[in-house]
């Protein structure tokens, strides 16, 4: 069955619903009631909603999230839904606030895309970049829970056992610059797929990166792009960290970077729009034994240059050739120069 | 029948077109629009907005880089006439002088940090910052229209 064969909502619906009946021993009669479909996120189409079934005479009602690859995803390349399915299994009984990944199908007969079921996870996810998003977050931050509890999932993230875990498949890096060249490697490949780009402070930026990586340390679980609108929020506190797309195994002060970086924030000093800080480096290096490392992070910082480089050709590539319609990837053309300006800046120029 | 304006337009040129579609589609079309369609009509008018913003430049930006591109293959030659040049660097400072564009400034840029062992500090410092003055000229104009 094609994509398209599998496409309409209704049918979708229905899908969905034979799909859960056959994997949930005993349920009679299930069918799936307030459905949402959230439309942000750039990757996955994510249906939200709640199963409800007859089970030895008694009702059930439960809640699900499904995450269906469109097949045009930014990242396709990079990070499959097998191995965010994965990355879930492995974080179950862990301190990581992470939702509960229940199957995963590469059968695109069933949806006409591969999929994971999982459980909604209770709570919300304002966006940072709106108005209504930003002014969450920051009376979020004078509340001084969420900040909080935000800090803590990302001390969690970097010292979990990530061996124990099973980690170990996303791949480990070697000793020295492995970690920081290997991203590099990894982001311009992600370009390379995307066309040929032929942008000379990128270039510049490129060499400056491999002639300058540093060398790690200590290795943690990387989540990749730690900040809100990545989580979900409920009762003032992260209830799930979300996007597990670009997660590996690496330096800890990569995320810590994202989370230092101006790219996350809007109009505030509050990093990520919502955490001081002081009480950030207070707290963070109190919860891991590291000390946050500055140069080590204005390195990292200019790697996201390069990765939102790579992340905005990739969006925009999807518009040009056509494998997209949707006018927030051909708006991304315009986003290449701005930090393109952002990096050369870095450089020094 | 009354006198008409001689130089009144009949055909709206192409950038002030765009500028006009990209206000109509944010203060008439997208507003009336509901759905996932709401979002993308105003994301529509954005891209109108800002590519003809780009189309507007585009003149005087062409000719300014025209001008930066000459001063730098000239400045470049200046720097380098009295140094023994290392191989890579030397060949992507020959193709740049037959055309200077973002290729070729890939190329050279990559020339220089490859040679960068063989390349003494001060010179390999004076030829990349002559060329990064050329590309923060160029991504300033960028700027113009993509912020």
């Amino acid at each position: 069955m094609s994509a398209k064969q599998a496409g309409t909502a209704d049918d979708r619906q229905q899908r969905i619903e034979a799909y859960l009946s056959a994997k949930l021993d005993g349920a009679q009669g299930l069918r799936i009631v307030n459905i949402e479909r959230p439309t942000v996120g750039w990757s996955h189409e994510i249906w939200l909603f709640d199963a409800e079934w007859s089970e030895a005479g008694r009702a059930v009602s439960r809640p699900f999230c499904v995450r269906i690859d469109p097949g045009n995803t930014l990242l396709r390349h990079m990070s499959s839904l097998e191995t965010q399915f994965r990355v879930l299994k492995c974080l179950e009984n862990t301190a990581v606030p992470a939702p509960e990944a229940y199957w995963y199908e590469s059968d695109t007969d069933i949806l006409g895309r591969p999929f994971i079921v999982m459980d909604r996870v209770p709570g919300a996810c304002p966006n940072p970049w709106g108005s209504d998003g930003l002014r969450y977050y920051q009376e979020a931050s004078g509340r001084g829970v969420l900040p909080a509890s935000f800090t803590q999932a990302l001390a969690d993230l970097h010292n979990l056992d990530w061996r124990a875990a099973g980690l170990d498949f996303l791949g480990v890096p070697g000793p020295g610059k492995d970690f920081a060249l290997g991203e590099v490697a990894k982001w311009k490949e992600l370009m390379s797929l995307a066309g040929d780009v032929h942008e000379p402070i990128l270039e510049d930026l490129i060499c400056w990166l491999e002639e300058n990586a540093p060398t790690t340390d200590r290795l943690s679980l990387i989540h990749g792009a730690y900040r809100t609108g990545n989580l979900l929020i409920h009762e003032d506190r992260v209830s799930a960290v979300l996007d597990w797309e670009t997660q590996c195994i690496g330096d800890p002060m990569y995320d810590v970077a994202y989370m230092l970086s101006d790219l996350n924030r809007e109009g505030t000093d509050l990093l990520s729009n919502l955490v001081p800080r002081d009480e950030f480096f207070r707290q963070y290096e109190r919860e891991t034994g590291l000390e946050i490392d500055e140069d080590k992070c204005r390195y990292y910082d200019m790697l996201y240059c390069m990765r939102s480089v790579a992340f905005w050709v990739s969006a925009s590539g999807l518009y040009a050739d056509g494998s997209s319609s949707d006018l927030r990837l051909a708006r991304t053309a315009w986003s290449i120069p701005v930090v393109l300006d952002r990096a050369a800046r870095g450089l020094g120029y | 029948m009354g006198a008409t304006d001689p130089d009144r337009p009949v055909v709206t040129p192409a950038a002030e077109l765009l500028v006009r579609l990209s206000v109509t589609m944010k203060s008439v079309i997208a507003p009336s629009t509901t759905g996932t369609a709401k979002p993308q009509a105003y994301m529509a008018a954005v891209v109108l907005e800002k590519v003809a913003k780009q189309m507007e430049l585009a003149p005087a930006h062409a000719a300014r880089q025209a001008e930066d591109a000459a001063a730098l293959v000239r400045d470049l030659r200046a720097a380098t006439a009295a140094s023994a040049l290392p191989d890579a660097t030397r060949a992507s400072l020959a193709v740049l002088e037959s055309g200077c564009n973002e290729m070729t400034l890939c190329s050279l840029v990559r020339a220089l940090y490859s040679d960068r062992p063989l390349l003494a500090d001060d010179l390999f410092a004076a030829l990349l910052g002559r060329v990064r003055v050329t590309l923060r000229a160029d991504i300033d104009r960028r700027m113009e229209f993509s912020a």
